[in-house]
C-alpha cells in the first residue's frame, strides 16, 4: 500500500472558535502501482493538513497513517530520508544564497555535503538555474523560488515527494517546467511516486489518481481517465458565428447558479466559444429549448469531450447553495466608448532596472482587462502605477480623467484593489473590516449600513460577521477582500491575483461577481496566472522584460494559421518566442 | 556522537543566518552600549524610609528630642538602643542603612560638648547622600526644639564600604545584571520564532534534525552572540563608570556568563512557546526589564517593599545575581553565595533548554 489512513481524526485549535475539526472518521488506501497522485479540493478542504500528516509534521488525534507501511515520524530517520516535504510557502531561509539553501537541506536529508557540491550544480544546471547560484533565495522570481523548493526537494533522492501547490502563484512557463522535472523525476527513479496539491485542474489532469476533498471527506477519488467518464454525457460547447456572438454578461446568468431550474450547471468562455455542463440526464433537445428561450441568437449545440474541471465542477456545484440574484438577468449589454484608464508611454525604473518599458493602453468602462505575464514581468508594477501606489518615473497615467501624478487622491476615491494578500486585517472581525473600510472611504453613517448590510448579503458572509478575519478560510476571506473593495462604489475595480490558489469553483463565483459589477459599468482590470480566466476579458495584453507584447480581444491574440488557440498556447509560445528572440539579439 | 550528526550542518546554517542578517548585529552590539550609557547615567534613584539605629549611652532630654523628631519624620524608620557594640554589629549586616551614634554629654547636663557621629551605609551611596541632608535638618530641628544653638554640636560623618561614595558603583553591578537580562532575552525571543513567521519550521522539521540538535544550534550560535555582546557591555561599562572589583574577577566573570546563558535560554525558550516574534519580543522586553529592573532589588530595596511583590521578587532569578553581583563588585567574600548563585542559575538554564526542546518536539516533531 502505498497509502493507508485509518480512521483518521485531526483537529485544529484557533483563539475565537475552539476546535476546529479537519478530518472525522476518515479511511483511504492507495495501491503502490500509482506514480502520481493529486489532491484537489477548494480552500480549507484539509489539502494541506492531509499533506503535513503524511510528511508528519503533523500527528493525528486519533487513527492511524502508514505510508509505505511506514508510520509518519520525523523522528525516524529511515521515514525522514524516504520522503521529501515542499510546502506551500516554500519553507527554505529567504536570506541565504540559493546554493547554501540547497547545501543545507540536502545535508541535513542524510547527504554528505563534500561529495554533494557537484551534484547540486548538476541540478541546478538542469533547471537553468546555475547562473543565480549565489543569488539571495528572496531576490529570485516567483517561479525560480518554486523551481529551487522542488530542487531542494528532489535532491536527496526521496522515494516519495510530498508538495503542497508546487505550482500556486507561478505563470504557465513555469509550470510547464516545475511539472517536467517532476515528471523527469519520477520517471527516472523507479520506485519513486509523488503527492502533490493542486488547484489547477489541468495540472491534476496529469496525474494517475486524483482525490478531489471537500470538508474532510473525500468527494470523489479515482484514476483520472476513469473520473473523466463520469460526466461523459453532460459536456458541450456551445458555437456561434462570428457577428451573432452574444456578449458573455448577457449570458453567464443562465446557469443553474442564479436560475433554480437551469439545466445549465456552467457556462464559461473557452477558445472562443461558450463551454457549457449541464445537470445529469438532461436531454439534448431540452437544453436546446432553454437555450433557444434565453438566447436570441443562432447557435450550434456540439458535445465536447469533458475535462476534469468538468467533474470538479459538476461534483461541487451539488453542495452548492442557491442564492436568489438580485439582478436582472439578459440585460443586454452595451459596450461603451469612455475610456476610464488611459496609460501613456510609461515607464518605470528602479535603480538601473528598467521594470516597465513604454507602455501604453486604454480601459474602456465596463470593460474587463487583462494583464497577463510570467512572474517578473512587470506586471505588478504597472499595476501599482495605474492605482497610484507607486509613481511612474515616465509618461502620464489618467484615471477617471484625473492625472495620477496630480490628483492622486481623486483619482483613488474611484477605485478599488483587491491584492494578492487580499490585505485585511486579521485582528478585526468581519464586520469590523468592513465598517473600517466604509469609514476610510468617507462614507456617511447611514450611507454606511445600508451599504454594508447589502454587501454581506452580496457575499454570503452572514456566517462569518463576528470571526476574526485572519482565522476566516481562505475563500472567505477572498470574498471579504472584494467587499471591502466595493463599499464605496467605485468605478474601477483592480484584482491583483486575486484568485491565486483558488479551486474552479471558487474561481467561477469569483468571475460572477466581476461578470454582474461589469454589466452594471465598473471597469475590472485584473492579473491572474490562471489563462482561462483571460477569456473572460474584453482586452488583454501580455508582458514580458518590461514591454508588452501583445494587446487586443481573445480572439484576436490567440489565432494560429486562423485556428483559435488556448490563451496558454498562445502565452507560452509568445513567451517563449519573444525570449528566444532577445537572447539571440543580445548574443549578437 | 552520532545523536548530534546534524548538529555542525544546523550551527553552520545559522551562522549563514546571521551573517546575512544585520539587525542581529545591531542588537548584539548596539543595544549594550546603548544600555550601558543610558542605565549607568540615567537610573539613579532615592529610597524611602531610611532605616536608622540611634545609639544614646546617656538618656536626657536632649536625646530624647532626638530620637522623638527622627520617630516623627516619616522619611525614617527609627530605632534607640544604648548599646554600641550590638548596634555596630547590625549596622554591619545591614540590619539598617544608618547609624547614629550620639556621645558625650551627662545626664542631666545637656550643653556642651556633644559629639554625634553619623555612619551610612555607603555601598548604597545614592541612598547615603540623600539621607544626609535629612539626618542633618532631623538634628538641627531637635537643637531648635530643644532651645538650644545648632552650633553646639558637632557631626561626623563616616561612609562605610563604598570609600568614593559614587552611586554608580553601587549600580553598574546591578545594571550589569539588568542589561543582559534584557538583552539576552530579546536576542533569545527571535531564534525560533522567527522559523514559525517565515514558515520554515516545518520544512525543518521535515529532516533528520532532530529537536535537540535544532534547539542546541541555535543556543550555541547565539551564544557565541552573547559572549561578544558581555565583552562589549564590560569593556564600556567599566571604561565609563571604572567600577572596582572587588572580588573575584573571574568568578564575577564566570557568574555573569552563566547568568547570561540562562537569560538567553529563556528567550529561546519563549520563542518556542510563543511562536511569533513580534509577540514574544514584546513579552521578552516587557519580562526582561521588569523583574530585572523593578523587582531585584537593584532599585527598590526588597525590604522595603510589601511582602507580596518581595515574594515575587524573590523566586526570580535576576534577584540572586543582583545580590551576588554587588558582593562581588564592592564588598568581596561570601564566595559560597556566589558559587551557589552560579550552580542555581545554570540548574534553571538546563532546565529550559529541556523544555525548550520538549516544546519543539511537542509542535512539530
Amino acid at each position: 500500500m502505498l497509502i493507508d489512513i485509518k480512521d483518521l481524526e485531526f483537529s485544529y485549535k484557533t483563539k475565537d472558535r475552539g476546535n476546529i475539526c479537519v478530518f472525522k472518521n476518515f479511511s483511504f488506501c492507495l495501491e503502490n502501482s500509482y506514480k502520481k497522485i493529486c489532491l484537489t479540493g477548494p480552500d480549507g478542504a484539509g489539502k494541506s493538513t492531509l499533506l503535513k500528516l503524511l510528511t508528519g509534521v503533523l500527528k493525528p488525534a486519533k487513527g492511524s497513517i502508514k505510508l509505505r507501511g511506514l508510520t509518519p515520524n520525523t523522528n525516524d530517520r529511515h521515514f525522514i530520508e524516504s520522503i521529501s516535504y515542499m510546502s506551500q510557502t516554500l519553507g527554505l531561509y529567504k536570506e541565504l544564497s540559493v546554493i547554501d539553501n540547497l547545501k543545507i537541506f540536502a545535508a541535513l536529508k542524510g547527504l554528505d555535503i563534500k561529495d554533494s557540491t557537484e551534484y547540486l550544480y548538476s541540478l541546478l544546471k538542469k533547471v537553468d538555474l546555475l547562473q543565480f547560484k549565489d543569488r539571495q533565495f528572496d531576490d529570485l522570481s516567483g517561479g525560480m523560488k518554486q523551481k529551487i523548493a522542488l530542487l531542494c526537494a528532489i535532491a536527496s533522492k526521496p522515494e516519495i515527494l510530498i508538495l503542497d501547490e508546487p505550482t500556486v502563484g507561478v505563470d504557465p512557463l513555469s509550470r510547464k517546467e516545475i511539472f517536467s522535472l517532476i515528471d523527469e523525476y519520477i520517471g527516472t527513479n523507479e520506485k519513486s511516486c509523488c503527492i502533490f496539491s493542486s488547484a489547477y485542474l489541468d495540472e491534476a489532469a496529469t496525474s494517475d489518481f486524483a482525490l478531489i476533498l471537500e470538508d474532510g471527506q473525500v468527494i470523489l477519488k479515482g484514476e483520472t481517465t476513469d473520473l473523466c467518464s463520469k460526466v461523459v454525457n453532460q459536456t458541450y460547447t456551445l458555437e456561434f458565428s462570428k457577428n451573432e456572438k452574444p456578449d458573455i454578461r448577457d449570458i453567464f446568468s443562465l446557469t443553474s447558479r442564479y436560475i433554480k431550474n437551469s439545466p445549465i450547471i456552467d457556462l464559461n468562455p473557452r477558445l472562443g466559444q461558450i463551454n457549457l455542463t449541464v445537470k445529469e440526464n438532461t436531454h439534448k433537445e431540452d437544453l436546446i429549448d432553454f437555450l433557444h428561450e434565453n438566447i436570441k441568437k443562432d447557435f450550434i449545440l456540439k458535445k465536447r469531450e469533458c475535462s476534469l474541471e468538468d467533474v470538479y465542477i459538476c461534483y461541487g456545484m451539488k453542495n452548492h447553495v442557491f442564492v436568489e440574484p438580485d439582478f436582472i438577468k439578459n440585460m443586454n449589454f452595451q459596450k461603451s466608448d469612455d475610456i476610464v484608464v488611459q496609460v501613456k508611454d510609461i515607464k518605470k525604473k528602479f535603480g538601473n532596472f528598467v521594470a516597465v518599458e513604454k507602455s501604453s493602453f486604454n480601459v474602456k468602462k465596463g470593460e474587463i482587462f487583462g494583464l497577463l505575464g510570467p512572474n517578473g514581468a512587470g506586471k505588478t508594477t504597472t499595476f501599482r502605477m495605474i492605482c497610484g501606489l507607486l509613481t511612474q518615473t515616465e509618461g502620464e497615467i489618467l484615471v477617471n480623467g484625473f492625472d495620477l501624478s496630480k490628483a492622486k487622491n481623486d483619482a483613488r476615491k474611484t477605485i478599488g484593489y483587491v491584492s494578492q494578500k487580499f490585505s485585511l486585517y486579521q485582528n478585526l472581525s468581519t464586520k469590523e473590516n468592513l465598517v473600517y473600510f466604509a469609514r476610510s472611504y468617507g462614507l456617511k453613517r447611514d450611507v454606511q449600513k445600508k451599504r454594508i448590510e447589502k454587501i454581506v448579503k452580496d457575499f454570503s458572509l452572514e456566517k462569518f460577521l463576528n470571526t476574526k478575519s485572519g482565522e476566516l478560510p481562505f475563500g472567505v476571506q477572498r470574498q471579504l477582500s472584494m467587499a471591502c473593495a466595493l463599499l464605496h462604489h467605485p468605478k474601477i475595480l483592480f484584482l491583483d491575483e486575486a484568485t491565486s490558489g483558488a479551486d474552479p469553483l471558487a474561481r467561477r463565483k469569483f468571475f460572477d461577481k466581476v461578470l454582474e459589477l461589469s454589466s452594471y459599468g465598473t471597469s475590472v482590470i485584473v492579473t491572474t496566472h490562471f489563462m482561462e480566466e483571460a477569456e473572460y476579458c474584453d482586452n488583454f495584453l501580455i508582458q514580458d522584460r518590461g514591454k508588452i507584447l501583445i494587446l487586443g480581444t481573445p480572439d484576436e491574440t490567440c489565432t494560429k494559421n486562423g485556428k483559435r488557440i488556448s490563451v496558454k498556447q498562445a502565452f507560452v509560445e509568445l513567451i517563449e518566442h519573444n525570449r528566444d528572440k532577445e537572447d539571440e539579439n543580445e548574443q549578437a | 556522537m552520532n545523536k548530534l550528526k546534524y548538529l555542525p550542518i544546523l550551527i553552520y546554517k545559522e551562522y549563514l543566518q546571521i551573517l546575512k542578517d544585520k539587525s542581529v548585529f545591531i542588537l548584539s552590539f548596539a543595544l549594550p552600549l546603548l544600555l550601558v550609557l543610558i542605565y549607568g547615567s540615567a537610573i539613579r534613584m532615592e529610597i524611602k524610609p531610611v532605616s536608622v539605629c540611634i545609639v544614646t549611652q546617656e538618656q536626657n532630654s536632649l536625646t530624647d528630642r532626638i530620637v522623638k523628631e527622627f520617630l516623627l519624620s516619616d522619611y525614617f524608620v527609627t530605632q534607640n538602643t544604648p548599646d554600641f557594640i550590638k548596634a555596630n554589629e547590625m549596622f554591619k549586616d545591614e540590619h539598617f542603612k544608618v547609624l547614629i551614634h550620639i556621645r558625650g554629654g551627662k545626664k542631666k547636663d545637656i550643653s556642651p560638648g556633644i559629639e554625634i557621629e553619623v555612619y551610612l551605609n555607603g555601598v548604597e551611596s545614592q541612598l547615603a547622600s540623600i539621607s544626609l541632608n535629612y539626618i542633618n535638618q532631623t538634628i538641627k530641628s531637635a537643637f531648635t526644639k530643644a532651645g538650644l544653638s545648632t552650633s553646639g554640636y558637632s557631626v561626623n560623618i563616616r561612609n562605610m564600604f563604598n570609600e568614593a561614595n559614587e552611586s554608580v558603583w553601587f549600580l553598574m553591578s546591578g545594571h550589569y545584571v539588568s542589561i543582559l537580562t534584557l538583552l539576552c532575552m530579546f536576542l533569545g525571543s527571535f531564534v525560533i520564532s522567527r522559523e514559525w513567521d517565515r514558515k520554515t519550521i516545518e520544512t525543518l522539521c521535515a529532516t533528520n534534525a532532530s529537536a535537540t540538535e535544532i534547539v542546541l544550534s541555535k543556543i550555541i550560535v547565539y551564544y557565541v552572540l552573547t559572549v561578544f555582546s558581555i565583552f562589549i557591555l564590560l569593556v564600556t561599562g567599566q571604561w565609563l563608570y571604572k567600577t572596582p572589583i572587588s572580588g573575584s574577577i573571574i568568578l564575577s566573570f564566570v557568574s555573569l556568563f552563566v547568568y547570561a546563558f540562562e537569560m538567553l535560554c529563556f528567550g529561546i525558550f519563549l520563542s518556542a512557546k510563543i511562536k511569533s516574534q513580534f509577540n514574544c519580543a514584546q513579552i521578552a522586553v516587557v519580562i526582561g526589564f521588569l523583574p530585572a529592573v523593578m523587582l531585584s532589588g537593584l532599585i527598590f530595596d526588597l525590604r522595603a517593599v510589601t511582602p507580596i511583590i518581595s515574594f515575587i521578587g524573590h523566586i526570580l532569578p535576576p534577584t540572586y545575581q543582583v545580590k551576588a553581583m554587588r558582593i562581588l563588585f564592592l564588598s568581596g567574600g561570601q564566595s559560597l553565595y556566589i558559587m551557589f548563585n552560579i550552580l542555581l542559575q545554570f540548574t534553571i538554564a538546563v532546565i529550559l533548554i529541556a523544555l525548550t526542546v520538549r516544546q519543539v518536539k511537542k509542535d512539530c516533531k
